[in-house]
C-alpha cells in the first residue's frame, strides 16, 4: 500500500453532526461519508482520519482549494469545515500560521467581533492557554484594527490546539448537514423542469437517499430545450446526490393516446397514472425502493389529497413527497440556496398546453379513475416507453 | 434546411458583399476627419446618400443613415420626449415592438399613447379620422405588417391627417415603419406626403446593422448626443462600407422588384392553395380577397397544434419557419399581440405560423414546403 505523507498535504477539519450520535452503526455512516468525500476529490489524493468526533481531511497540495470547498459544501453529513494549518510547536511558526489563516474567510473582511480560543493538550508547552489567546488576539488586532474582541458569542473565532503539534483553524464554514448519501438506500426521483422536483430530490438526498432521476419527454410537444434544462438541473443536484443517472422516457405516444382515449378533465390524472406505472417499472429494473416526487399538497389540481390518493394507488412502491407540507416560498428559498432556481424558471415548459385540460378533475374517486385507466388499454405503450428509455450518466464531480 | 423566414432577416447578397469588401478596403478614413482620406470617405458617403435618396424618390437632405429599422423608429419616437409639452401619439396595435415598446416611456413622460386595433389587419381612414383630436402630435402607421403581410393604405391615411391638420392649423407628424415594404412593393414616402419612414438593410439582402431614416421634418430632435454625424440625428462614426453595400443592394433589389413580386406571388398562391386544401386556415388575406397584401409573407393557423410544436415538426422536416415576429418570439405573448389587435380568435393565435419568402426562394423549395405542410397536417391532426 502506498504511504501517504501528510506533510505534503493540506488539512481540513470536518465537523460531523447527526452521525456522531449514531450508536453501533456509526461506522457504517462514517465509512460512507469518507468514501463520498474521497470520490469527489479524486483524482487528487486524500486521506481521512477520525478523531474526537471530527474528520481530519488531508488533501494533496496540487488539488485546488475550490474543489475541496465545493466538495465539502455539497456532501451531506458534513456539518461544517475549516481549513487548518499544522506546524511544530514553535511560537514563531504558530504566529506565522495565525497570520496566514486570518487572511482568508471569515476574517478577511477585517470587521466584526472575534476571539482566539486555545486548547493546550500538551501541558509542557511554555505558554499557557490564556497567554496564547492574548498574544494571538494581538496579532489579529494588529492586522485588523477595526475588529473587536468578544469572548461570548463572537462572530469569528481563531482556534489553536497544542497537542503533538500545533493545530490552528478558524470558525467553521457551514456544510449541508444531513446524512451521507447512500446510507438510506436508493430511490427514483421524478424530475421535471420545474422548481419543486429538484428540491425534493435534494431533500431526500439530505436524508441519505441516493437517487436516479426520471424525466418524461414529449418531443415535439415539449422542446429539446426542456430536456436540456432537466439535464442541467440533474447536473446541479448531482454533486449532492453523489452523481446520478438520468433516465429519459419518450412520452409522446403515451400523451397522444391519453388525449384520444380519456375524458379531457381526466387527462392530467391519466398522465400521472402512466408516469407512476412507468416509474414503478423503471424503479424495479434499477433496484430503487421508493419514488420521490416534488408534489406539495394543494399546489395544483393533480396535487389535491384525492389526486394524490389516486396516483398513490397506481404505485406498488412507496411514493415519498418531501415537499408535501411546504409553501411555494419555502421551496423557492431552498431552490435558490442549492442553485436550481434560475434554471428551473427558464421558459421551456415540460408539458404542452394541448395536454392540459382547462378544467381538470380535482376530487377524483380512486375506483372510478382506476377504471378509466384500465379502459384506456395503454399497458403495451407503457412497456414500450420503458424498453426504449434512454439513460444519461451525470457525474458527482463538483 | 430550407429557409422560409426572410421577414426575420435575409442573407447578404453578392452585390452587397462585393461592395462591402471593396469600400471597407479602399476607404479607410473616418468621414469626419479633415485629411484627404477622411474627405474621400465623406465624398463617398454623400454620393451614397444622393443615390439612395434618388431610389426613394426624395432629396439627399432627407436621408439619414442609421443602425437599422429599430433605431430609425426610435429616433422619431424618442424625439417626442423633447417636446415642450406632452400630447398624444396615435399608432396601430399591429406595429412592431420597435414602436409599441415606446408606450411605457411616452406615458411616463405624460403622453397619451393610442394604439388602434386593426380588424382583419387594416386600419381604415375612418377609424383614424375618428381617433384624431387636437392633442395629437404624431401618427405612426407601418406600411407592411411583419406578421401577416397586410399593407396599409398609408397615402389615404396621410390625407386624413392632413385634412384634419388644416382644420386645426396644427401640424401632425406622420411616421411610417416601412421595414418590410422596401424592395418588396413600390413605396415612395415623399410621394405619399409622409414625414418620416424607417428602413432596414438586412431585410433586402443588405448587411445587418445598417438602416435608413427618411425624414423631412426639421423639428425632430434626437435624444442621443455625439459627434454631430448625420446632422446630429444619428451621431456616431458612419458605417461607410455597410451603407454603400446597402445602397448597391437596394439598387439591384429595386431593379428586380416587379419581376420578383410576380414570381413570389405565384409561390404565395401555391402555398395558399396547398394549406387551405389540407386543414390549415389562412390568417393573412387570401389572394382572392381583393385586399392589399405583401405576397412575401403568409400567416396560417395550424390549429390545434401550438405554434412552437408545429415549428419543431417543420424544423425536423428541414424547414425554418417562424411563429410571428422573430424579434418577439423569445418573449411569450408578444408574438400574439398583432393577431389580437386583428381580432384573431385566441386558439388561432396560439397556432399561428409565419412563412416568409425572399429572392433566394425557389420553386422547388416551395413545392417541398407544400408537401411538408400537407404531411404535417396529417401527422398533427390539423383541421380548420
Amino acid at each position: 500500500m502506498e504511504r501517504i505523507n501528510t506533510k505534503e498535504m493540506n488539512l481540513y477539519l470536518i465537523r460531523l453532526g447527526e452521525i456522531s450520535l449514531k450508536g453501533l452503526n456509526r461506522n457504517f455512516f462514517e465509512k460512507k461519508l469518507k468514501n463520498n468525500i474521497k470520490l469527489k476529490i479524486h483524482p487528487y489524493r486524500s486521506l481521512l482520519t477520525r478523531e474526537k468526533g471530527r474528520f481530519y481531511l488531508y488533501v494533496s497540495k496540487d488539488c485546488p482549494e475550490e474543489i475541496v470547498i465545493k466538495t465539502l459544501k455539497t456532501t451531506f453529513g458534513v456539518v461544517g469545515f475549516s481549513r487548518a494549518l499544522v506546524c511544530e510547536k514553535d511560537w514563531d511558526r504558530i504566529v506565522e500560521n495565525a497570520k496566514a489563516l486570518i487572511e482568508n474567510e471569515p476574517f478577511a473582511d477585517g470587521t466584526g467581533t472575534f476571539k482566539v480560543e486555545c486548547r493546550r493538550g500538551d501541558k509542557q508547552f511554555f505558554m499557557n492557554s490564556y497567554q496564547i489567546e492574548s498574544e494571538l488576539g494581538g496579532v489579529v488586532l494588529d492586522r485588523y484594527p477595526d475588529m473587536k474582541v468578544k469572548v461570548k458569542n463572537p462572530e469569528k473565532e481563531l482556534r489553536v490546539e497544542i497537542r503533538d503539534k500545533a493545530y490552528m483553524y478558524t470558525s467553521p464554514v457551514p456544510g449541508p448537514g444531513g446524512l451521507p448519501v447512500g446510507t438510506a438506500g436508493k430511490g427514483l426521483l421524478l424530475l421535471s423542469g420545474g422548481i419543486d422536483s429538484p428540491v425534493a430530490g435534494w431533500r431526500m438526498a439530505k436524508r441519505g437517499l441516493k437517487q436516479d432521476c426520471l424525466y418524461f419527454h414529449a418531443y415535439p410537444y415539449t422542446s429539446d430545450m426542456a430536456l436540456q434544462k432537466v439535464k442541467d438541473l440533474a447536473r446541479i443536484i448531482a454533486p449532492y446526490n453523489q452523481g446520478t443517472n438520468l433516465v429519459v422516457v419518450n412520452f409522446t405516444e403515451t400523451e397522444l393516446w391519453i388525449k384520444d382515449h380519456s375524458k379531457e378533465e381526466e387527462h392530467t390524472l391519466m398522465m400521472r397514472a402512466c408516469m407512476m406505472k412507468v416509474a414503478n417499472m423503471i424503479a424495479k429494473k434499477r433496484d430503487c425502493k421508493v419514488l420521490v416526487t416534488g408534489e406539495a399538497l394543494g399546489q395544483v389540481a393533480s396535487q389535491t389529497l384525492e389526486s394524490m390518493c389516486f396516483t398513490n394507488s397506481m404505485s406498488e412502491i412507496p411514493v415519498l413527497r418531501p415537499l408535501v407540507a411546504m409553501d411555494k416560498e419555502e421551496i423557492i428559498s431552498t431552490a435558490r440556496e442549492i442553485g436550481t432556481f434560475e434554471t428551473s424558471i427558464l421558459p421551456y415548459d415540460d408539458c404542452c398546453v394541448i395536454f392540459s385540460p382547462k378544467h381538470p378533475l380535482v376530487r377524483p374517486e380512486v375506483d372510478q379513475e382506476q377504471k378509466s385507466f384500465t379502459d384506456m388499454g395503454i399497458d403495451e405503450l407503457l412497456d414500450k416507453c420503458v424498453a426504449e428509455a434512454e439513460e444519461f450518466e451525470i457525474s458527482y464531480h463538483v | 434546411m430550407h429557409y422560409f423566414d426572410w421577414t426575420a432577416t435575409s442573407p447578404m447578397g453578392q452585390k452587397a458583399l462585393e461592395v462591402y469588401s471593396d469600400i471597407a478596403t479602399r476607404y479607410i478614413g473616418n468621414p469626419s476627419s479633415t485629411h484627404p482620406l477622411g474627405a474621400e470617405a465623406k465624398a463617398r458617403l454623400e454620393k451614397e446618400r444622393t443615390d439612395v435618396a434618388s431610389l426613394l424618390g426624395t432629396a439627399a437632405g432627407n436621408i439619414y443613415f442609421t443602425g437599422g429599422g429599430t433605431e430609425s423608429n426610435s429616433i422619431i419616437l424618442s424625439s417626442l420626449l423633447n417636446s415642450p409639452a406632452p400630447g398624444e401619439i396615435i399608432t396601430t396595435a399591429i406595429e412592431h415592438a420597435a414602436v409599441l415598446e415606446y408606450r411605457r416611456i411616452l406615458e411616463q413622460a405624460g403622453w397619451k399613447f393610442t394604439a388602434l386595433r386593426c380588424p382583419g389587419g387594416y386600419l381604415s381612414p375612418e377609424a383614424l379620422r375618428e381617433a384624431l383630436n387636437d392633442k395629437v402630435r404624431m401618427v405612426a402607421v407601418m406600411k407592411v405588417n411583419n406578421v401577416t403581410g397586410t399593407v396599409q393604405d398609408t397615402a389615404a391615411l396621410v390625407r386624413v391627417v392632413r385634412e384634419y391638420s388644416r382644420t386645426t392649423g396644427r401640424p401632425i407628424h406622420f411616421h411610417c415603419d416601412a421595414v418590410q415594404a422596401l424592395g418588396k412593393i413600390p413605396f415612395f414616402p415623399e410621394k405619399e406626403d409622409i414625414d418620416s419612414a424607417s428602413f432596414s438593410a438586412h431585410k433586402f439582402c443588405g448587411p445587418r446593422g445598417v438602416g435608413i431614416l427618411y425624414n423631412r421634418s426639421r423639428s425632430v430632435q434626437p435624444l442621443s448626443r455625439g459627434g454631430g454625424q448625420e446632422k446630429g440625428l444619428r451621431p456616431g462614426t458612419e458605417n461607410l462600407a455597410g451603407i454603400c453595400a446597402m445602397g448597391a443592394q437596394l439598387k439591384e433589389t429595386l431593379e428586380n422588384q416587379k419581376a420578383e413580386y410576380d414570381r413570389i406571388l405565384v409561390f404565395r398562391t401555391k402555398i395558399e392553395n396547398a394549406v387551405t386544401g389540407c386543414g390549415y386556415t389562412l390568417i393573412s388575406p387570401s389572394c382572392s380577397s381583393g385586399l392589399d397584401f405583401s405576397p412575401y409573407i403568409i400567416n396560417i393557423c395550424a390549429k390545434p397544434t401550438p405554434s412552437e410544436v408545429f415549428l419543431r415538426v417543420m424544423a425536423d422536416k428541414g424547414f425554418c419557419l417562424s411563429s410571428g415576429s422573430a424579434c418577439s418570439s423569445n418573449s411569450k405573448g408578444k408574438a400574439e399581440s398583432v393577431l389580437t389587435a386583428m381580432n384573431v380568435d385566441p386558439a388561432s393565435r396560439m397556432s399561428s405560423i409565419r412563412i416568409s419568402m425572399g429572392t433566394g426562394t425557389t420553386e422547388d423549395e416551395v413545392d417541398a414546403l407544400c408537401t411538408a405542410l400537407t404531411e404535417a397536417a396529417g401527422q398533427l391532426g390539423i383541421k380548420a
